[in-house]
This record gives C-alpha cells, sequence and structure tokens, in this order.
C-alpha cells in the first residue's frame, strides 16, 4: 500500500513538487501576519489563586505596566535645582507619552504627589513641587515636605536623598504597542537629561519585558546561525550538495509551514516560541537524513534512482510515521500544561513536526526522484569510512565482545553523580534571572534596589463585604499592623503602602503635627470626613491606586529587594498564620503581585512538570509498545527517555540551572525527539535480523546505519540549538546548552545503552524476526512482495 | 480697587440689559459677558445629588444641602454647603466666601472632629469636592480672562447655538485654570451655555461639559440655571453628575448666615 503510494508520487513527482512549492508560497505569505509578543500573562497559571489576585489588582488599580526611572545624583542629594529641573522635565516627558495613564504617573514633580501638611488652623493638601525651588530656603521646605510624608520615603525619594524616581504606568493602543515601545519612548525622554551629574536607571516589570522582547526578536538572526549549522552538519555526513540541500529543504519548509500556519492560525509568537522553529527545523532536517541515508543505502544496492527512492521510503516510511506520530503525540500532549505558552508551544511543534512528516512522504521523494541521480564519486564519498563508523564499530565490537563494563561503566557512573545533582535542582522562576548579570537590565536593577525601597513586589488585596467596608477602623488597624509586621520582621522589605500612611498622616496634620497624633483615627465617621476633607484639595484619583472607589477593596504594597522566591515563599506562611487573625472575619485577603506570581509559577511547575513528562512517557510507551506489539517494547523505548531526562535534571542541578518555565519543557523536548531514536534502532536491528539471521552481524549493521544516522540527527538537532548559547539571553542560552546535552545524553543511550540491552535481554520484539520470516513480514510490510 | 472693579462690572451689565437688542450679531465677548451673568442669583437655596462615576463605572453619592447669597459686586457668592449624605459625612459643613480677584475664604467643620477647619485657598485648576469641576469652573472667572472669538453659529440638539472660542489672555492664566482653549455652545435663546469642551495646557482633549436642561428660575430678572450638569474627563474616564432640586429663589437669605458659629451648628 505505502509502496504503491510512493510509485505514485514518484511517477506524479513534478506536480508533487508544484503542489508542495505552492502551499510553502502560500504559507510563507502567512508568515507575515505573525507578530513576536511578550505577554507575561500567557507564562502564568491563570487558575492559580495568586495569579488571579494578581490580575484582580490590575484590573482595578493599575500598575500594569510599570516603569520606573530612577534618577540619582553623582554628588549631593537631588535637591538641587539643576537635578530637579530634570525630575520636572522628565515628568514632563513622560506625560506626553500617547498611552501613559497621565493620573498614574508618580515623582516629585508629579499633580499626584501631594504634601499633606498641618497647621495650626487644620490641614493643608498642596503637590510637593509645582515649580522648581531656586532659592535655598524653598529647597529646605521642599526637603522638608517630602520627608514629612513618609509614604514617599523609598518609593520616591530614598532615605538618604542621592535617589529620586518617576514611576509611570501605561496602556497600550494604537500609538503605543509593546514593551519595547514603552521603553524607546522613555529613552527618548531620559536620554536628553543624562550628564555628568546624575546617573538614570530604568526599571519596572515593562522594561524588563522589553528586554525580554528585543532578545526574542534577535532569534531570528540565530536561526539563521542554527541553519548554516545544520548545513554544515549535513555536508559532514553526506559530503556532496546533494546531500545537503534535500534535508535543507525540507528543513526551511517545515519551518515555513509550521509558521505560516501560526500566521494564518493567528497565534502570536512570544519569547519561548520564538526558538521553536530552530526545534522544528532540527527535526525536519533529521527525518529527512534518516530516509536519505537509506536511499544511499538502496542505489548503491539497485544503480536505479526512482527505485531506489521507493525502495528506501516503503522500507523507512512506516518508521518516520510511526516516530513522527509519536512526537506529534508527545508535543500535543503539552497542551495540558496550565500556562498558554507551553500550550501554544506544544502545538507549534506538532504542527512543524507534522508538516515535515507530510513533506517526507510527498516532496522529498518527488525531489529525490527529480534530481539527477548521485554521481559515482558522490557515493563513495557518502560511503567514506569516518570516525563515526569507528565509533559505532567500536561500540559494536564492545557489546559483541561483551565487554560490559565498557557499555554500563559511563550509566553506573551517572546513576553515582545524577542523584547529588537531582538533590541540587533549584525550582525558581524569577523573570530578571533570565538576564545575565552583568547586562544593563540587571545593573539598572540592582542600583533601583540598593537606593531604594525594592523593585520586586508583593502585594494583599483586601476585600471587605460591601462598599465602605475599607473604612472600618479595624480593617485599617490590621493593614497598619500588616505593615509594621513586614517591615520589622523582615529585612528585605524596603516599603510598604497603603491607605493606612495617608490617613495616619492625615489626623497627625489635623493635629498640628502632633507626632503623638501619628496614629489612625478611630472612628469611621472621622476616616470618613478626612477622605471628605482631603478630597476638597486632592484629586479624585490621588487613591486610585490604593483603595478603590467604593472602598470596598484595598491593596498593601511591598516592595523587596530580593527576587528570592524561596524568601517570598517564607513571608506568604507567615502571612497566612497573620492576617486571619488580624482582619476581621468577613473581609477576605488575597496575595498577588510579581513575586507571588513567581511562587504560583514555581508551585504549578513542580506539579505540572513530573505531570506532563509522565504523561509523555506515556504516551510512547503505549504507542510504541502498540506498534511494536509487545508491552516490553514500550520499555525498550522509554528507557533511554528516563536516563535522558534525569541527566537532564541532574546535570541542571549540578551546573546550578533553575528549573523554570524555559528550562521544564527541555525535558519534554528531548523525550518527544529521543523516542525517535530507539524506534529507529529497533526496527533496523527487527529488519537486519530477518535479513542475516544472526544476532551479532545484524547488531553490527544497525550500527552503522541506522546508528550512524541517528548521530548525525542529534548532532544537527543539538548544534543547532548549540547556537543559542551565544545570544547573551539565559533562557535561550540554557535552552541552547540543555537540549545539546539531552540530545548527547539521548543519542548516545539510543546508539549504545539500548542495543546492549536488546543483545543481552533478546525480547521477542525485536529477536523475534531472527526466527519466523512471518513475523519479519509482517512488521516489515511489503518487503517480499518488492522482491517477487 | 475690588470694589472699583466690582463698579465698573455691575455697570458694564447694567448697561448691556439697558441697551436695546439690535438686529446686529453681538460681538463674543458680549455674549460670554451675558453668559457670565445669567446666572449670578442674589438668593438661591437648593438641594444637589452629585454622583461620581470612575472609568470602571464604580460611584460615590453625595447629596448637599446648599444656600447661596450674592454679593453686591453681582459676582461673589458666599456659599454654605452641608452634606446629608452618605451617612459617615452627614453633617460635615463648608463656608465658601467668594473673592473673584484673590483667593477664596473656606472653612469646613468636621462633626467626628467637632471642629471648624480653615481650609488653605486651592488653585483654580484643583478639583472641586472630589469631582470634574475645577473651582475655576465653580466660579468663572471675569470676561476677559478669557480672549473670545466667534467661531461658527450652528443649532445643538435642535437649539440655535454660537459657538465660541475661548484662549487664556495670559500665559500665568492659561497655568493658572490649567486649559488651553474652551469651546462653548452658547443657547442664543438665553445666554446660558449648552456644551464646553475643554483643552488641556498641552492642547489636548481635556473634558466635556455639558447642560442639557436649563429653566429660568427668577424671570423678573432674566436669570436661568442649569438642573443638571455632566462633566466627563477624557484622559482619566472619571464623570461628574450634578443634578439640583428643590430650587428656591425666593426665600430671603441673612447675610449673618454665613459664618463659622452657624457652620458648627450641624445642619
Amino acid at each position: 500500500m505505502l509502496r504503491r503510494y510512493i510509485t505514485f508520487v514518484v511517477r506524479h513527482r513534478l506536480a508533487a513538487i508544484l503542489a508542495a512549492a505552492l502551499l510553502s508560497a502560500f504559507l510563507s505569505t502567512q508568515i507575515g501576519n505573525l507578530r513576536v509578543i511578550v505577554n507575561p500573562d500567557h507564562n502564568l497559571p491563570q487558575e492559580h489563586p495568586y495569579v488571579i489576585a494578581t490580575n484582580l489588582i490590575e484590573q482595578i488599580f493599575g500598575s500594569r505596566n510599570l516603569i520606573v526611572i530612577g534618577v540619582e545624583s553623582v554628588s549631593g542629594d537631588v535637591f538641587q535645582p539643576a537635578v530637579l529641573e530634570k525630575i520636572q522635565r522628565i515628568t514632563d516627558g513622560v506625560l506626553d507619552i500617547p498611552g501613559v495613564i497621565r493620573s498614574n504617573v508618580i515623582s516629585l514633580a508629579a499633580r499626584k504627589a501631594k504634601n499633606i501638611a498641618g497647621t495650626e488652623e487644620g490641614m493643608v493638601v498642596r503637590q510637593l513641587m509645582e515649580t522648581v525651588p531656586h532659592t535655598p530656603g524653598e529647597i529646605a521646605q521642599l526637603k522638608k515636605a517630602v520627608y514629612a510624608n513618609p509614604i514617599y520615603v523609598d518609593s520616591i525619594i530614598s532615605r538618604n536623598g542621592r535617589m529620586t524616581t518617576i514611576i509611570a504606568d501605561f496602556k497600550f493602543g494604537p500609538e503605543l504597542q509593546g514593551y519595547r515601545a514603552i521603553k524607546e519612548r522613555v529613552e527618548a525622554v531620559v536620554d536628553r537629561e543624562r550628564d555628568d551629574h546624575v546617573r538614570i536607571y530604568l526599571g519596572g516589570i515593562a522594561v524588563n519585558l522589553a528586554w525580554l522582547e528585543i532578545y526574542s526578536q534577535r532569534m531570528q538572526f540565530f536561526f539563521f546561525g542554527a541553519l548554516a549549522i545544520i548545513m554544515a552538519v549535513l555536508y559532514l555526513s553526506f559530503r556532496s550538495f546533494q546531500g545537503m540541500i534535500i534535508p535543507v529543504l525540507t528543513a526551511v519548509m517545515s519551518v515555513i509551514w509550521g509558521l505560516g500556519l501560526m500566521g494564518f492560525l493567528h497565534v502570536p509568537m512570544d519569547t519561548f516560541n520564538a526558538t521553536t522553529p530552530v526545534l522544528i527545523m532540527a527535526v525536519a532536517a533529521g527525518h529527512s537524513v534518516q530516509i536519505l541515508k537509506r536511499y544511499y543505502e538502496e542505489y548503491g544496492r539497485l544503480h536505479e534512482s526512482a527505485a531506489a527512492v521507493i525502495e528506501s521510503l516503503s522500507r523507512i516510511g512506516p518508521v518516520m510515521l510511526t516516530a513522527g506520530s509519536m512526537a506529534v503525540a508527545s508535543f500535543l500532549a503539552l497542551t495540558a500544561f496550565p500556562t498558554l505558552t507551553i500550550r501554544v508551544f506544544g502545538v507549534f511543534t506538532a504542527a512543524g513536526i507534522l508538516s515535515a512528516m507530510v513533506l517526507e512522504m510527498t516532496f522529498i521523494p518527488a525531489f529525490r526522484s527529480f534530481i539527477p541521480a548521485p554521481k559515482r564519486y558522490e557515493m563513495e564519498r557518502e560511503r567514506l569510512r569516518d570516525w563515526l563508523d569507528r565509533f559505532t564499530e567500536a561500540v559494536s565490537g564492545a557489546i559483541l565482545a561483551r565487554k560490559w563494563g565498557r557499555v554500563f561503566g559511563p550509566l553506573a557512573a551517572a546513576a553515582l553523580i545524577l542523584p547529588v545533582g537531582l538533590n541540587l535542582l533549584v525550582v525558581d522562576s524569577s523573570l530578571k534571572g533570565e538576564f545575565d548579570p552583568n547586562s544593563l537590565v540587571r545593573q539598572d536593577d540592582r542600583a533601583l534596589n540598593d537606593g531604594m525601597g525594592g523593585t520586586n513586589t508583593v502585594f494583599l488585596l483586601i476585600e471587605g463585604p460591601g462598599p465602605d467596608a475599607i473604612k472600618n477602623p479595624a480593617a485599617l488597624q490590621a493593614l497598619d499592623a500588616t505593615q509594621r509586621h513586614l517591615a520589622e520582621r523582615y529585612s528585605l522589605v524596603g516599603k510598604t503602602q497603603s491607605l493606612a500612611d495617608f490617613l495616619k498622616r492625615m489626623n497627625k496634620a489635623m493635629h498640628a503635627d502632633d507626632p503623638k497624633e501619628d496614629r489612625l483615627p478611630d472612628s469611621r465617621e472621622l476616616i470618613a470626613q478626612y477622605l471628605l476633607l482631603y478630597s476638597m484639595s486632592g484629586d479624585p484619583g490621588d487613591f486610585d491606586t490604593y483603595v478603590d472607589y467604593e472602598y470596598q477593596a484595598a491593596v498593601l504594597w511591598a516592595y523587596l529587594k530580593t527576587d528570592s522566591t524561596a524568601y517570598i515563599e517564607q513571608i506568604i506562611t507567615d502571612l497566612r498564620d497573620f492576617l486571619p487573625r488580624h482582619f476581621p472575619s468577613d473581609y477576605r485577603v488575597s496575595i498577588g503581585g510579581g513575586m507571588a506570581q513567581g511562587v504560583a509559577l514555581n508551585e504549578v511547575m513542580v506539579q505540572g512538570k513530573l505531570l506532563n513528562i509522565g504523561s509523555i512517557a506515556a504516551s510512547i510507551y503505549t504507542i510504541s509498545s502498540l506498534v511494536l506489539r509487545s508491552p516490553l517494547a514500550g520499555l525498550f523505548v522509554v528507557i533511554p527517555l528516563i536516563l535522558t531526562v534525569l541527566t537532564n535534571f541532574g546535570v541542571m542541578g549540578l551546573v546550578g540551572i533553575r528549573l523554570d518555565i524555559g528550562t521544564a519543557a527541555t525535558s519534554a523536548m528531548a523525550v518527544g525527539i529521543g523516542a525517535d531514536y530507539a524506534i529507529y534502532l529497533i526496527y533496523r536491528m527487527r529488519e537486519e535480523l530477518g535479513r542475516h539471521r544472526d544476532a551479532d552481524k545484524a547488531l553490527a549493521v544497525t550500527l552503522t546505519t541506522a546508528g550512524k544516522a541517528v548521530i548525525f540527527v542529534a548532532m544537527s538537532v543539538g548544534l543547532g540549538y548549540s547556537i543559542l548559547m551565544l545570544t547573551g539571553f539565559r533562557l535561550h542560552v540554557r535552552l541552547g546548552f540543555l537540549v545539546a546535552t539531552a540530545m548527547t545524553v539521548s543519542c548516545l543511550s539510543a546508539v549504545a545503552l539500548l542495543p546492549a540491552l536488546l543483545y543481552l535481554g533478546r525480547p521477542r520484539f525485536v529477536f523475534g524476526a531472527m526466527h519466523g520470516p512471518a513475523a519479519a513480514t509482517q512488521a516489515l510490510g511489503p518487503r517480499q512482495e518488492a522482491r517477487g | 480697587m475690588r470694589r472699583m472693579r466690582a463698579l465698573l462690572a455691575g455697570m458694564l451689565v447694567a448697561g448691556l440689559w439697558a441697551s436695546p437688542a439690535t438686529a446686529a450679531e453681538p460681538s463674543p465677548r458680549d455674549i460670554m459677558e451675558k453668559n457670565f451673568y445669567v446666572t449670578k442669583i442674589k438668593h438661591l437655596v437648593n438641594d444637589s445629588t452629585m454622583t461620581l462615576i470612575n472609568d470602571k463605572g464604580q460611584q460615590r453619592v453625595r447629596k448637599t444641602h446648599s444656600v447661596n447669597l450674592l454679593q453686591p459686586n453681582g459676582i461673589d457668592s458666599k456659599i454654605m454647603i452641608r452634606f446629608l449624605f452618605p451617612g459617615d459625612v452627614e453633617g460635615t459643613g463648608y463656608l465658601q466666601v467668594q473673592h473673584y480677584d484673590g483667593d477664596d475664604d473656606m472653612w469646613i467643620y468636621l462633626p467626628a472632629l467637632k471642629k471648624v477647619r480653615r481650609l488653605v485657598a486651592n488653585n483654580k485648576k484643583d478639583s472641586f469636592v472630589g469631582s470634574d469641576f475645577s473651582y475655576g469652573d465653580v466660579l468663572q472667572p471675569v470676561v476677559d480672562t478669557y480672549k473670545h472669538a466667534i467661531l461658527k453659529s450652528e443649532p445643538l440638539d435642535g437649539e440655535a447655538c454660537w459657538v465660541i472660542e475661548s484662549v487664556p489672555a495670559s500665559e500665568q492664566i492659561k497655568k493658572d485654570y490649567g486649559y488651553a482653549k474652551k469651546t462653548s455652545w452658547i443657547r442664543k435663546s438665553n445666554f446660558m451655555e449648552k456644551k464646553v469642551e475643554y483643552l488641556d495646557t498641552g492642547g489636548r482633549p481635556l473634558k466635556t461639559m455639558v447642560a442639557p436642561e436649563v429653566v429660568e428660575v427668577d424671570p423678573a430678572n432674566h436669570k436661568w440655571w442649569a438642573m443638571r450638569r455632566e462633566v466627563k474627563n477624557h484622559q482619566t474616564g472619571h464623570s461628574t453628575l450634578l443634578v439640583f432640586e428643590g430650587l428656591d429663589t425666593k426665600q430671603p437669605v441673612r447675610e449673618d448666615f454665613f459664618t463659622t458659629r452657624y457652620l458648627e451648628r450641624e445642619k
């Protein structure tokens, strides 16, 4: 059936090539619809309580695309006209950026920064700095006013007065698209002010995500780098232009199809998926190598190109389809993951591999039979013995000579070292951790953390039973107590803010700044009347970031100087005990913020990751057992994969790579690709046993043919990915390193461990082929027919 | 000085009303001047409901009772406002003595504190009690603060209007009031504004105010009142709806009512 189909394709090769070319042309026009975007939501488990709370807070209180501009005075404090004028100009410049939420801009010069002051007659609410002061007296007055409002200390002014910040929030729209646009617009404003007197730093979630966007967009260059490496590996493998061009065409077309499909379906590319084309390219090239290697073998035997195409594909076709379906199934299994990015990754990769499978069954046979047959010298060069032959011969030699020490020795060594690595494996999801410690973004972040309260946020959302619930003195007392608890107990909590800070300040101001009155009012009426009084001179949006409009929900903001998720987990555990004891029972307190989302991600990751690898392994076990008709067969396929995954985690632990969103999918990828190798090996071994009826001979031939091809595939995937190590972006560097490692391990375990196990165990699903022709015929399909 | 100006203003008003209507189109300055004085009512007692709505549709409702007395200069008023709702601010009182050419005097009485506190004068561009009206919108500046020009005449919702563009007479005025330009649709029938569009100092659309319903509360003196005003801030998405009820222009209001002693009476 397959043979008849391939004969048909070869006969209509021109039509097949044309169809593939037309489809590629159409899909390549769809790539224009693709956009690389960074949506942090895609990475987060949306059902996790911390993520729900964060989304709710962002919806009510804003601060989604926050940018923090730190201005540090080189000599003296920032209270000098030249520096204050810069603050004024930066604030005005930021206010002019389209998309800025004008009422959420805060700085010494912002309208929102109000001085709540006490006088003999009452309370005065005034903008801190309406115009830049110039006389020493005015400057001293401003300084006094700023420090008289504790809410601003460590948030917009540092304790020592050397650093001040401008914090702004943005809304995306037609004039402002993407984090990169925010960063560039802000830089345009800020760069004018850089000189010898000040150092300016940029931080905040919008800046971090802008860098993520920049690094992702650089991937297109590295894609061509990976392509060049794969071409080099292919040339090494076939030593001819023909041998190189077919896998490259297949690879590039698979990527175009996959990307075109993404564009056609309007699925956006994101940071994680920016590396996916490299994966598809590597896998497609690998498959193509398997087919082509087999073609050269058959051509050497048959000396007729079209016949060799038909022969090789009908032999290897079922293996390719089996291995391909398994890879597709295992990548589709990623759709069970709770984060959208990984689901998209799964679908995209599956689409790419499926495209490669279609091309293998249409374009490759058509094109291979269309172009001239390999010349004699090309054939000879392809068959030249090289180091790989020597390696595979050494492996088969060791197995046949039963030198088990050489084969299992490295395994035993791994068994000793890996548990150490597994123990050291840390689960941590920090966006900042993805950047190099010496990168600008990390340097700026460190400076901002040193000067101010901290750039890492955790917040508590307090929801009362109804409107005006936040005016309840008991709720405000609890807010205040929580703030004090955090500040006293955790040295790395640099700043906390809530509505309670403002009410305390108002109470003090209404009592002529008597320090004894720096406390919360104890009647609900007084609280309400203070707030009304404030509204007589303040702006309607002044408290928008602290309390919702109906006074039903409030936020407590905590800023941390560290982004260690371990530290925040400790705080969260403590708060879970503290909060219910302090807030009235009908108030609901939930935890959110950037840091808490990191914790959420960790929780999901560990759970999800194990579940995920388990599900992939289970589907591979099931499919291979079914295809090979033996429950034992699945085990033989899965063993090298388990080894690969364990090595992957072990190596991560040993070299200090954290398990995070980026590295999480590496093992899934390794498993998905690694399953191919075992399948190729087992099929070929079975075929050779049926032909030679001699285990030793079959093993040797299997290793020099399929084994060698597996090494080439692993090399093209591993080396293609290793180019990512040059990106300078840790997320991609680690991905490159881990995929290269995983390919080495899975290839070695398929080429050495698996044959050794087969040779030792002699399972029926493989060795049955040696005894009865029936089994071989049945499993290998139409070979008998071809000979007849 | 203040008195001189008031006198001058008074004479101007008198002059305007005295002159017979001419067939010629009035000048933009005349139109805006009539618009300025058409709401200057001698005695005014009313209840009002102010609904503040933020960009997410959440609301704050405030009900007040207010008493106004126009000063002899025909421009400034003395205003006593008493909060009736919500319950936690009930009894809070606010007294304002306006001075169009200087800082207003303001006091507040907080019943929970049982104390009258003096409020330091606000900037004209600041929000009036958390609403989208500024203090400068509540007490409109005299006509020559802005330079006026007639853009065109056009009907708006079936009412014939002049469309008048007003720009601040100086940079300082622009800064103080916070507007680079105001465009007003003035009803030809009674000189009451129907719609005003405001641009911020950077020339960006800031807010739009509409006064769809007007009533002649004092026909003898040709005085009108907008029973409903809505203003929407385009930059914050916040809006304010002000609705008046129980308007009384006949009830005499005594001068000595506007003292801090009355402010403390909680009603």
